[in-house]
């Protein structure tokens, strides 16, 4: 992941803990999502919150579920 | 029915932990000299920090006067606040080499100050400068870094100082660590930082910060605790900082912030809960701005116009909340304090210098950097909420984020801790305060309270 994309997206403390989760996920085997299959992929700034968010569904689903609860509400 | 006596008044706990503000930043004028309190804050002080001789901009005017903020998304962008910022802000050091140079840039020996050097608080305006030109690649006009010597009044923060002035507000609560967020929340919840003094890389967190946490510690004398999220945060930071302690309790003990305010509603809060605001996109913890040093070309709605605002509504929300707690057989207002605390100053002004503390573990080796964690990081706002406080309450004495472990230690008497029989955080009913100024216990429980009857009623909230 481009650390300038992330840096662009996130704050000081989202732009250390994006990569260090994906790199757990990694580690432990978690499904990624699909842009980040390519380390040449194009990851625009305005998709690293949603990537974040997908992967950090595996560390908190609960909050994850509010995520989707809302997503479901939304006109 | 709830105690009337104060007895039960720490059965439970809420604390909630907001993001880099000094004490003075953002409740510096909370009381004045008019007003009939011990309050150490700005109002009546001539405070100023000199401007470097190296400044391209207003060196001539020698010093930069603090004054009331303009702006409500100050600092911006964001000052430094890691271990080699903090020693410039406080001891007004800097390596020539580390001049306008920030994160990994910098370099031993990290602005270390002299030995036996004593913090003057004031370097924050040389670090906000050599800060400034390392994240925008130009020095800032005097303008631009004139505003880290300000701070907001109440009358821009009516949520924050009308609570603290309601309740009871701490005076001198400094940080543990003069560094950044990850090190001080593991202070607040496990009594060291296993060593950490700076953040990053955050991978180390997930794999070595095994230090045992006051979540482990409550579960082992069957006590409950939740740890509540702000919406739309994905992440827990508490999560984050302890996940090889508490990876397994990820998915069952950490929610979003609405769980909270139904919990409390419903008189079923754990006994120990700790909320988080948003502090990612969308931040609403106080936390000073970041988004204006990025490039233009960012086509992103990312963050509030001011954390500080998105600040005030969730303590709001979260007051609210707590205020619902009338359960008449379960947790309530009665029988559970809300602490309202921040991590770490963040860089923001402060005109009180910390002290030397003990080392939480004096046989562990020096942590990242050399850091032997034999001082303290500077002071941070606390209030403490409870009807048994009485309103306008300013406590003068010395504390720091272990005092919160050390309350619990010492008024959940099976929640003893391991790190709490180091020296840093452990009270003792023998130890006297002017030599463990970190241990003393805050709140009801250790202090005459007034019974709130015919006080703590839905009229007297009204009035607010």
């Amino acid at each position: 992941m481009d650390p300038e994309v992330v840096g662009q997206a996130l704050s000081t403390l989202g732009k250390g803990i994006a990569p260090a989760l994906i790199a757990k996920a990694q580690e432990l085997g978690l499904p990624l999502p699909a842009e980040l299959d390519s380390p040449a992929a194009d990851l625009p700034p305005r998709r690293i919150i949603g990537v974040l968010r997908q992967i950090a569904g595996h560390f908190f689903p609960l909050l994850a579920r509010y995520d989707r609860l809302q997503m479901n509400s939304d006109p | 029915m709830p105690a009337r006596d104060g007895s039960h008044a720490l059965d439970h706990v809420v604390v909630v932990l907001f993001e880099n503000r000094s004490l003075d930043n953002v409740l510096g004028h909370l009381y004045g000299p008019g007003d009939g309190k011990d309050f150490d804050g700005v109002i009546g002080k001539q405070l100023s920090n000199p401007i470097p001789a190296w400044a391209e901009h207003g060196a001539e005017r020698k010093v930069v006067p603090y004054s009331v903020a303009t702006d409500m998304d100050s600092p911006n962008p964001d000052s430094g606040e890691e271990y080699f910022h903090t020693n410039t802000q406080l001891f007004n050091s800097i390596d020539d080499h580390n001049r306008s140079k920030i994160g990994e840039a910098v370099t031993a020996p990290w602005n270390v100050p002299p030995p036996g050097a004593v913090p003057a608080m004031d370097g924050f305006v040389t670090d906000y400068i050599s800060t400034f030109t390392g994240e925008t690649g130009r020095q800032p006009t005097y303008d631009e870094y004139a505003h880290i010597m300000t701070e907001c009044t109440p009358e821009q923060l009516p949520v924050l100082s009308g609570i603290a002035r309601d309740f009871g507000v701490f005076d001198h609560w400094f940080s543990e660590v003069p560094s950044q967020t990850f090190m001080n929340r593991s202070f607040w919840t496990a009594a060291t930082s296993s060593g950490f003094v700076v953040n990053s890389p955050i991978g180390k967190w997930l794999a070595k910060n095994n230090a045992e946490t006051i979540f482990d510690r409550l579960e082992a004398h069957g006590r409950t605790w939740k740890v509540y999220i702000m919406e739309p945060m994905p992440i827990s930071f508490t999560g984050v900082i302890h996940y090889p302690r508490l990876k397994d309790r990820l998915a069952t003990h950490f929610v979003p912030f609405a769980e909270f305010e139904k919990d409390a509603a419903a008189g079923t809060l754990p006994d120990f809960s700790l909320i988080e605001p948003n502090m990612l996109g969308g931040h609403g913890d106080y936390h000073p701005a970041f988004g204006r040093s990025f490039s233009d070309t960012v086509d992103l709605a990312m963050d509030n116009p001011s954390a500080m605002l998105a600040g005030e509504a969730f303590l709001q929300r979260v007051f609210t909340a707590y205020r619902s707690a009338t359960s008449q057989t379960g947790p309530n207002v009665w029988n559970t304090p809300l602490l309202i605390g921040w991590d770490e100053p963040g860089g923001t002004y402060d005109h009180v210098p910390p002290g030397p503390v003990p080392p939480p573990d004096p046989f562990a080796p020096p942590g990242e950097f050399g850091f032997t964690f034999d001082r303290s990081g500077y002071r941070v706002p606390a209030i403490l909420v409870s009807p048994w406080i009485a309103p306008g309450s300013v406590y003068n004495e010395e504390y720091r984020h272990t005092s919160l472990i050390a309350t619990l230690r010492k008024s959940w008497d099976s929640v003893r801790h391991s790190r709490c029989e180091t020296p840093r955080p452990a009270p003792s009913s023998t130890s006297s305060p002017s030599t463990r100024p970190a241990t003393q216990t805050p709140g009801p429980p250790s202090r005459p309270v007034r019974c709130p009857s015919g006080r703590w009623t839905p009229k007297w909230w009204a009035r607010r």
